[in-house]
């Protein structure tokens, strides 16, 4: 899979173009980085035109996913709140389906407790998140502390 | 003047379809210090643990770092993107072809009386250099295509794209 990084160049009548190259995946962030920073400098030394901004971008497939559910909804989210120090940081989850605690109708943000987080592929999903992911400060996941919900965005 | 990211984590989506066709987006984010082919990986990984969790179905997964030019030079009065510097490039085996479209080139790297530009001009070959910075050791290229080093640019050309002509 190949990454891309964009260039995107204004000319003096506001009209707007891209060049764009191929980046190796074995690149760590820092080189591409370094790397597309050096390329900008060199393509402006070279155009009359300003570089403003730049992009590395990669779109992923997912293969062998299953069909969607006929009940499902994307509107109906799962969220979960992790705890994470001074600031509670959440994630959001489209159509959860038939989880245990999505019986009782239509709850809005019920409050769980990370203690109804009961089924593996739930456990499996938090944990997931708290060891893969970080908050968009760059701080890590906790876990064991988080709490969850159902919201319906479309009632 | 140069391209800034600073040390945000990287943002991460995942794109959900629901049976009414209906798309949503679940982001995340991943920490910068990691191989980019490492990004990958951890997204494809939340994507198996959340696709056991939710009753759409997941379509695909982007990941994008975005850099800005916080002092960007002011385009010069000539300036049209419209115009391009083509870079036609290929691997070792010259089976897989590339080009790379620079827009609006400065009009001192032209020649008279020919759309080919010099690849010696100091300009384009400093380009050229960053482009293929493992031209002279094999296997270090810095651009890809279908997973190979791009080793040379094999020619330099300009093209105008105008608007409606």
């Amino acid at each position: 899979m190949d990454w891309r990084a964009t260039f995107r160049f204004v000319d003096n009548n506001g009209a707007r173009a891209h060049m764009s190259v191929n980046l190796p995946e074995t690149m760590t962030v820092a080189a591409a980085i370094s790397y597309v920073q050096a390329l900008g400098a060199a393509a402006q030394a070279v155009s009359s035109a300003s570089l403003v901004s730049a992009k590395i971008s990669s779109t992923i497939d997912i293969p062998d996913a299953p069909p969607p559910h006929i009940l499902s909804d994307v509107y109906t989210r799962l969220i979960v709140i992790f705890r994470n120090g001074y600031e509670p940081y959440s994630v959001n989850l489209p159509s959860p389906g038939n989880l245990p605690f999505d019986t009782v109708g239509s709850l809005r943000a019920t409050r769980l407790g990370v203690d109804k987080f009961l089924l593996p592929p739930m456990q499996a999903f938090v944990q997931r998140m708290s060891e893969d992911t970080v908050t968009a400060w760059g701080d890590a996941f906790n876990a064991d502390n988080c709490v969850g919900g159902i919201t319906r965005g479309r009632e | 003047m140069a391209l800034t990211q600073g040390s945000d984590p990287i943002a991460c989506s995942l794109t959900f379809r629901d049976n009414n066709a209906e798309i949503a987006q679940f982001g995340f984010y991943t920490p910068n210090a990691l191989a980019l082919v490492d990004i990958v990986q951890r997204v494809q990984d939340v994507a198996t643990a959340a696709q056991a969790v939710s009753n759409a179905s997941i379509i695909g997964g982007s990941i994008s770092i975005p850099l800005v030019e916080e002092t960007p030079a002011a385009p010069v009065a000539e300036s049209e993107v419209e115009r391009k510097l083509l870079l036609f490039g290929e691997t070792e085996s010259r089976r897989q072809k590339v080009n790379y479209f620079l827009p609006s080139p400065l009009f001192t790297i032209e020649s008279a009386g020919t759309n080919d530009v010099s690849t010696a001009n100091p300009l384009v070959a400093a380009l050229i250099d960053v482009l293929t910075q493992g031209r002279l050791l094999p296997g270090n290229g810095a651009v890809s295509v279908s997973g190979l080093d791009v080793l040379r640019i094999v020619r330099a050309t300009i093209r105008h794209y105008g608007r409606g002509n």
